[in-house]
């Protein structure tokens, strides 16, 4: 069943989409899933294993399910300090 | 108490002992705010902008920050440090937005009894900010072209949560040859 989820996008991710931020309805079972979905769409430079996923504000797992309502966002490799 | 002396003192950081900052960092408030009659010893960490990275001049470069999980993992961060070492306190400002070459990017400051935990706190609370915090840095260069610094070089490594650790060493591999935002 499909659910609605807001994908923000931050440094490099923002750039190759566009924008900041959207609403996604997604078929996708899990973070992995939604990521090659919009990874397809959009043709980011940064595969997968390049990132980390956040859910809510918390750093999750790409297997964790994609649920309704939540707020995902990829993580490009960081560079702070 | 310290709280208190914190909210009074500094705008930047408020109630908490972590701040995102879009205008330069009042190092010297910072500092101020960490003053406690306990304290034997201040360590402070500057990381400063620098003019050149992997070979190429930097005119100046612009951090972006996902601000509410920089906030939570700052705070794990400042508490893992507080539980390692025997300090007093510690905090810590992170800029955002556009930076010129010789502006502080990020201050650490850490008080303790006696200066080995504060060095040691220091240390360690500036490498994790390095390797954990979700910012970025975009590096604008004299021949005009620009850079997300370790979106091009970091190569692919499982990261998860099981595997904490995994992220921390790509990124702080990839740092041995990057990053014009600080001391190496």
């Amino acid at each position: 069943m499909p659910v609605n989820v807001t994908v923000r996008y931050f440094a490099i991710l923002k750039e190759e989409r566009g924008l900041a931020s959207e609403q996604i309805r997604t078929n996708a079972t899990d973070l992995a899933g939604l990521f090659a979905e919009l990874s397809e769409k959009h043709h980011f430079s940064l595969v997968k294993e390049q990132l980390r996923v956040a859910v809510n504000d918390c750093f999750v797992d790409w297997q964790d399910p994609v649920c309704e309502g939540n707020q995902v966002v990829f993580i490009p490799p960081v560079a702070g300090g | 108490m310290l709280k208190n002396h914190l909210e009074k003192n500094d705008k930047q950081l408020g109630s908490a002992d972590f701040g995102l900052s879009p205008t330069t960092i009042e190092v010297e408030q910072l500092k101020a705010s960490l003053e406690n009659p306990q304290a034997g010893a201040l360590v402070c960490f500057e990381g400063i902008v620098r003019n050149h990275n992997e070979g190429k001049a930097v005119l100046s470069l612009e951090y972006e920050a996902y601000e509410s999980l920089a906030q939570n993992e700052a705070a794990k961060i400042l508490n893992e440090a507080r539980q390692n070492f025997s300090i007093i306190s510690a905090v810590c400002v992170h800029r955002t937005g556009l930076l010129a070459i010789g502006e502080a990017a990020v201050f650490v400051g850490v008080t303790s009894a006696h200066r080995d935990a504060s060095f040691q706190a220091c240390r360690f609370i500036i490498d994790e900010i390095k390797t954990r915090l979700p910012i970025w840095k975009k590096e604008t260069y004299h021949d005009g072209s620009a850079d997300w610094v370790n979106c091009q070089h970091t190569h692919a490594e499982s990261h998860n949560k099981s595997q904490p650790q995994s992220h921390s060493k790509a990124q702080a591999q990839s740092h041995e040859n990057s990053s014009a935002g600080d001391t190496q």
